[in-house]
C-alpha cells in the first residue's frame, strides 16, 4: 500500500513538473511572425477594448474584424468589453494566469506605468504599416513613446473647447462668439450684468476642481507640470509663467462663475440644458450631451462651439489636454503580427472616421468631422498637450495634487503658496520608488 | 395594546417605508423621465413627460437577456446548495460537540474578514486552475464561499434554539434521526431559512467586484456586469441605468413575495408547544 | 417577578438567561466513548468549499506580503523581491494608515449603532403594527435591500447633487456641497451605509424575535409586567444572539466599507475621505503594489480577528459554545 502511494506521488510530482516545464517556455513568438497575411494560420485573437466602444460605435468594431479576417480568415476574433475601473487590475490577474488578452485598449494616460514595466511589445519596427502614423496627434503619440520606442498605437482623442447657448448670448447683446481673450472677458462680463439677480447663474461655468480645466492656462505660458533629467522629475508648476497661466484661470472664474468653486466639472452639460449657464469649457461628448438622449433635442440650433482664446496670445487658443486612448500589444501575445493586423484594421482611416462620427477625435489630425459644432475642437488639434511620462504619474492624478492646488486658488488662497505646496507634493510621488 | 399606540406605531411604520423606498422610487421615477428631464434645478417628482424608451433600450439589447438568465440560474443555484451545506454545517456545530469544531466556527467566519480587493486576484487564480474562470459554476462556487459565514453562524443560532428534547420525543414515537430532524428542526428554524436565503439571493444576485474578474465572455455575463456596461469614459448613461436597475430589482421582489408566506407560516410555528 | 420564572425551560441552548450549554442531546453523553463521525461528514461540504477555494489565496496573501509584488513581477517577468517585514513596517510607519484605521473605528461605531438600533427598532415596530402595516414594511426593506449597492449609492449621490440634490430641494437648502467637509461626507456616506444595512438586520431579527414563545410573554403580563419590563428582561436576553452575530458581520463589514463612499465621491476621493476600504483598494489597484495591499489586507485581517474573537469570547461566556 506505501509503495504504490509513493510511486503515485513521485508520478504526480515528476508530471507537474513537467508540465510546468511545458508553460514556461510557451509564450515566444511563432516561426511565421512578420507575415501580414496568412490564409491558413488558424487560432483565436482576444481583443479588449472599453465599454466606450461598443456603444459608440459597435459597427467599427466588425468593421475592423472584417478587415482583419481579410488577411487571417481562420483566425476567430473575440472582442471583449471590459468597464473603465479595474480592467488595469483583470489585466494584471490574467497576467498570472497566463490568459492576457492579444490586444488591448489603455487610456492615454494608463500607458506610462505598463511600458516602463515591459508590458507592452516594441512596435517601433512596424509604425509605418499603421495609416496615418506620420500625423498622429501629439498627446496620443507621446503616451506611446519612451526612449525613443513606440509601445502601443494611438485609437482615438478628445479635447476641450468652449461650448455657449447662442439664445442667452442673443439675450445680452453678442451676437457672435468671442474670438480674443479680451472679449471673452467682456462677454462674459456683459452677460453676468444681464443675470446679475439670478445668484445661480454662472456667465462661465468654470469650477475649481478642474485639472483639465485649469492647466491648460499653465500650458498656454509655454510652462509644463513637470519635466525629467537624469531620472528625477521635477514640477514646474510654481515657475513664474505657470503661476501668471493660473491666475488667468482664475481671473475667468472670477468674472463669470457663481457658486460653489469646489466642485468638479461632472455633468457640465446640465448646465446648457438647464439654462444655468451661458458657456463651459468641456469635451465635445459633453457638447453632445446638451443636445443628446440626455439633453433637450431643441436646443441642437440653439448650441455653438469656439476654441477657448488664450490670453498670452491674441490669435491663438488655449491648448488643449489630449485624451484619448491607445492600443497596445501585451508582450505575451503569441502572434505578434496577428494583433498587430488587428490593430492596423481598428485604426485604418475609414474605421477612424467612425470614431470622429461618434463624437470624438481620429488619431490623425487629417480625419476630421464636417460638423461644424466640431470645428473648435478640430482645430484644437494644432496644439495639444500631456500630461507628464512618469510611472507614477497616476499616483499624482489619485492623490488629487492638481485638484487640491485649483480648489485652492479658486478659493482665494495666494497661488505662490499654492502652486509651491503642489509642486512639492508632485515632487514626493513622481520621485518615489514604484 | 391601545389604539392611540397602535396608531402611533402605524405612523412610524409609514415613515419607515417612505424613507426605504424613496431612493427606489427616486430611481423607478428616473428611468421613465427623457434625458434632459433628469437633472433639472426644480425636481420633478412624478415625470411631467414619461418615457419607455429607456426600458426599451434595456429590453433591445441582446446582452441583458443572457444576463438576466444567468443571475437567476446562478442566484438560484447558490441558494439552494448554500442552504444545504450550511444546514448540515449548523447542524454538526449546534447538535453535536466534535474536536475542531470552533476552529471550524472560526475559518469560517475568517472568510469574512479578508478584504474582497485583496483576494480577488488569488481567488480568480485558483479558479482559473480549477478550469472554472469564466465559467458559471465558478460563480457559484464563488458565491458559496461567501455566503457561508453569515448563512452558518444564523442557522446555528436558530437551530440551538429548538430543544433536543423534541427530537428526542420524535425519535421515541418511532421517527429515525433524519425523520427527527426533518419534522422537527426544520419547521422550527424556516424563519432562520428564509432570511439566510434572501441574503444569499442577493449576495449572488449584486456581486460584482469577483464576478468582474471571474467572468470574460458574453455569453457568461451576470446583471451587474451588464449595468456597469453604462458607465462609459464620457460619463453615465443614466436612463438606462435606471430602467436596468428598475428591472434587475424585480425579480428579487418576486422572490420575496413567493416566500413571504413562509415567513407568516414560520411564524405559528415558531412557538414551542409545552 | 422571581429569577425562576425568567428562567427558559431546559434546552434553550445560548438563549436561556442562566448560562447552559450548547444543546447535546443527553443520550449523547452516555454515549461518548464510541467516536461518531457523523459531525465531520455534515462539514465536509463546506469545509472542502473553504479550503478548496481560500485556501491558496490565503497562503498567497500571507506569502505576498513579504514581497515586492508589482507590475515589474507581474508583467516584465522579474522575480518577486523578497523584502521581510518591510510592507508591514511601512504600513505601520505611513501616517495615511493610522488616520484610515481611526477615521474607519469612528465611522464603524456611527454605521453599526446606527443600523443595529434602527434595525432592531424596526424589528420591534414590526412587531406592533397591523398585519397590513408589516408586510409594507418588510416589502419596502426588500425592495430597498434588492437594489445593487452601487447602484442605490449612485442615488444617494444624485440626491445630495450640489447643483440638482432633491434632498438639498427639500431641505431648502439648494446648492450644498456635502462633501467639501468630510464631516458632513461622511454623514451621507453612513446615512447610505445604514440605509443599506436595516434591512437584513431588521428582517433578521423580527425572524428571531418570532422565536420567543409567546407563553413567557403572556406569562409575564399576567403576573403584571410592564411592555418595559418585558421587553428587557425576556425579550432581549432571548435574541442577543442574533444581535451579537449581526452586531459583529456589520463590523466586519463596515470597517471594510468602500463601495459607498468611492460612488459618493465620484470615484475618487480626497485624502480625508480614506477609510482602510479605501487605503487597502488604492494600494492594491491603483498603484498596482500587490504585496504592500497584502501585507494591509492581512493587517486588517488581524484588527477584525480580535474583534471576532472578542464575540466568541463572549458567547463562551453566555454558554454558547464552550
Amino acid at each position: 500500500m506505501k509503495r504504490t502511494a509513493r510511486n503515485t506521488l513521485i508520478a504526480v510530482a515528476a508530471t507537474a513538473l513537467l508540465a510546468s516545464a511545458a508553460c514556461s517556455s510557451s509564450g515566444g513568438v511563432e516561426a511565421n511572425s512578420t507575415a501580414t497575411a496568412d490564409p491558413n494560420a488558424t487560432g483565436k485573437l482576444v481583443v479588449w477594448l472599453q465599454i466606450d466602444a461598443q456603444t459608440l460605435w459597435p459597427n467599427a468594431v466588425t468593421a475592423a474584424t472584417d478587415k482583419f479576417h481579410q488577411a487571417f480568415p481562420k483566425v476567430a476574433v473575440d472582442v471583449q468589453y471590459q468597464a473603465w475601473t479595474d480592467h488595469l487590475t483583470k489585466f494584471d490577474a490574467t497576467a498570472q494566469s497566463h490568459t492576457e488578452p492579444d490586444v488591448i485598449e489603455f487610456g492615454n494616460s494608463e500607458t506610462a506605468q505598463y511600458i516602463t514595466a515591459g508590458a507592452l511589445q516594441d512596435l517601433s519596427g512596424v509604425k509605418t504599416t499603421f495609416d496615418n502614423s506620420d500625423e498622429w496627434l501629439d498627446g496620443l503619440t507621446q503616451s506611446c513613446a519612451m526612449d525613443g520606442k513606440l509601445y502601443c498605437v494611438p485609437y482615438y482623442g478628445g479635447d476641450r473647447a468652449v461650448t455657449y447657448r447662442k439664445d442667452i448670448f442673443a439675450e445680452a447683446g453678442i451676437t457672435a462668439p468671442p474670438a480674443s481673450w479680451d472679449e471673452l472677458l467682456a462677454d462674459v462680463q456683459k452677460i453676468a450684468d444681464k443675470h446679475q439677480g439670478d445668484k445661480n447663474f454662472s456667465a462661465f461655468y468654470m469650477p475649481g476642481s478642474y485639472p483639465y480645466g485649469g492647466l491648460p492656462f499653465v500650458y498656454d505660458t509655454g510652462a509644463s507640470i513637470a519635466t525629467s533629467s537624469g531620472g528625477k522629475w521635477t514640477a514646474h508648476l510654481s515657475s513664474p509663467q505657470a503661476q501668471a497661466g493660473l491666475a488667468n484661470w482664475k481671473k475667468l472664474i472670477d468674472a463669470g462663475y457663481r457658486g460653489d468653486r469646489t466642485i468638479t466639472n461632472l455633468n457640465s452639460y446640465t448646465q446648457l440644458v438647464n439654462g444655468t449657464s451661458a458657456m463651459f469649457y468641456d469635451s465635445s461628448g459633453q457638447m453632445a450631451a446638451v443636445f443628446g438622449e440626455k439633453g433637450k433635442s431643441e436646443l441642437k440650433d440653439k448650441i455653438g462651439t469656439f476654441p477657448m482664446p488664450s490670453p498670452t496670445n491674441a490669435t491663438g487658443f488655449l491648448p488643449p489636454f489630449m485624451g484619448g486612448s491607445d492600443l497596445a500589444v501585451p508582450h505575451s501575445a503569441k502572434h505578434a503580427n496577428w494583433s498587430q493586423a488587428w490593430i492596423r484594421a481598428f485604426t485604418s482611416s475609414d474605421v477612424e472616421k467612425q470614431f470622429v462620427n461618434g463624437g470624438y477625435l481620429a488619431n490623425a489630425k487629417s480625419v476630421v468631422s464636417d460638423d461644424p459644432l466640431r470645428a473648435a475642437f478640430s482645430k484644437e488639434l494644432a496644439n495639444t498637450w500631456f500630461v507628464p511620462l512618469a510611472p507614477n504619474w497616476a499616483q499624482v492624478e489619485k492623490d488629487k495634487i492638481i485638484n487640491q492646488m485649483l480648489v485652492d486658488i479658486a478659493t482665494g488662497k495666494p497661488i505662490p503658496e499654492a502652486t509651491k505646496a503642489a509642486d512639492d507634493a508632485i515632487n514626493k510621488d513622481l520621485n518615489a520608488e514604484s | 395594546m391601545s389604539r392611540v399606540s397602535r396608531t402611533v406605531y402605524t405612523v412610524i411604520g409609514l415613515a419607515v417605508v417612505v424613507i426605504w423606498l424613496f431612493p427606489v422610487y427616486w430611481m423607478v421615477n428616473t428611468a421613465f423621465k427623457p434625458g434632459g428631464d433628469m437633472l433639472t434645478v426644480t425636481p420633478q417628482f412624478f415625470p411631467r413627460h414619461p418615457t419607455l424608451a429607456n426600458f426599451r433600450t434595456v429590453v433591445d439589447d441582446p446582452v441583458f437577456w443572457t444576463a438576466l438568465r444567468n443571475s437567476a440560474l446562478v442566484a438560484g443555484a447558490t441558494v439552494v446548495i448554500a442552504m444545504v451545506i450550511a444546514f448540515l454545517a449548523a447542524l454538526a456545530i449546534a447538535r453535536f460537540r466534535f474536536l475542531g469544531r470552533r476552529v471550524f466556527l472560526f475559518a469560517v467566519m475568517a472568510v469574512q474578514m479578508v478584504p474582497l480587493v485583496a483576494i480577488v486576484i488569488p481567488l480568480f487564480l485558483t479558479l482559473s486552475t480549477l478550469q472554472l474562470a469564466d465559467t458559471l459554476p465558478g460563480l457559484i462556487v464563488a458565491y458559496l464561499v461567501f455566503s457561508l459565514p453569515f448563512a452558518v453562524w444564523t442557522l446555528r443560532g436558530f437551530i440551538s434554539n429548538v430543544p433536543p428534547e423534541l427530537e428526542e420525543a420524535a425519535m421515541v414515537d418511532g421517527c429515525s434521526r433524519l425523520g427527527a430532524i426533518r419534522r422537527v428542526v426544520l419547521p422550527l428554524v424556516l424563519p432562520g431559512l428564509i432570511s439566510t436565503s434572501i441574503f444569499t439571493m442577493i449576495l449572488a444576485w449584486n456581486e460584482y467586484l469577483l464576478t468582474y474578474f471571474i467572468i470574460s465572455a458574453n455569453k457568461n455575463y451576470t446583471l451587474p456586469l451588464w449595468l456597469t456596461h453604462f458607465t462609459l469614459s464620457e460619463g453615465v448613461q443614466y436612463g438606462p441605468l435606471m430602467a436596468g436597475s428598475t428591472l434587475i430589482a424585480v425579480p428579487v421582489i418576486i422572490f420575496f413575495m413567493i416566500i413571504q408566506k413562509r415567513i407568516a407560516s414560520g411564524l405559528t410555528a415558531g412557538a414551542v408547544k409545552g | 417577578m422571581t429569577r425562576s420564572e425568567l428562567q427558559a425551560p431546559r434546552g434553550y441552548g445560548d438563549l436561556a438567561v442562566p448560562a447552559q450549554r450548547d444543546s447535546a442531546p443527553s443520550p449523547k453523553r452516555r454515549r461518548r466513548r464510541r467516536f461518531d463521525a457523523t459531525p465531520y461528514w455534515l462539514i465536509l461540504p463546506a469545509s472542502v468549499l473553504l479550503i478548496g477555494l481560500m485556501g491558496y489565496p490565503l497562503v498567497r496573501l500571507v506569502v505576498q506580503s513579504f514581497q515586492h509584488w508589482g507590475l515589474r513581477q507581474i508583467h516584465g517577468g522579474y522575480p518577486p523581491d523578497w523584502v521581510g517585514f518591510d510592507n508591514y513596517r511601512q504600513i505601520f510607519t505611513d501616517p495615511m494608515f493610522w488616520t484610515a484605521v481611526e477615521r474607519s473605528v469612528l465611522l464603524t461605531v456611527v454605521m453599526v449603532g446606527g443600523s443595529m438600533l434602527i434595525g432592531l427598532g424596526i424589528a420591534l415596530l414590526m412587531q406592533r403594527v397591523p398585519a397590513w402595516v408589516r408586510w409594507l414594511i418588510t416589502l419596502s426593506l426588500v425592495v430597498a435591500w434588492s437594489v445593487p449597492s452601487v447602484v442605490s449609492t449612485e442615488m444617494f449621490a444624485w440626491m445630495t447633487d450640489y447643483n440638482y440634490g432633491v434632498v438639498n430641494w427639500l431641505l431648502g437648502m439648494p446648492r450644498h456641497n456635502w462633501y467639501i467637509n468630510n464631516v458632513e461626507g461622511f454623514g451621507v456616506a453612513s446615512a447610505v451605509v445604514v440605509w443599506g444595512a436595516v434591512p437584513l438586520i431588521a428582517i433578521s431579527t423580527y425572524a428571531a424575535l418570532s422565536q420567543v414563545p409567546s407563553e413567557l410573554v403572556e406569562a409575564a403580563r399576567v403576573d403584571g409586567a410592564t411592555s418595559g419590563q418585558i421587553l428587557r428582561r425576556i425579550t432581549l436576553p432571548l435574541i442577543r444572539p442574533i444581535i451579537r452575530l449581526l452586531t459583529v458581520l456589520s463590523i466586519i463589514w463596515d470597517l471594510q466599507v468602500f463601495a459607498q463612499i468611492w460612488v459618493l465621491r465620484q470615484s475618487s476621493p480626497t485624502q480625508d475621505y480614506f477609510t482602510l476600504g479605501i487605503y487597502a483598494y488604492t494600494k492594491a489597484y491603483y498603484s498596482h503594489s500587490y504585496g504592500y495591499a497584502s501585507a494591509v489586507a492581512i493587517v486588517i485581517v488581524l484588527l477584525l480577528a480580535m474583534v471576532v474573537g472578542v464575540y466568541m469570547r463572549s458567547l463562551s461566556k453566555l454558554g454558547g459554545i464552550d
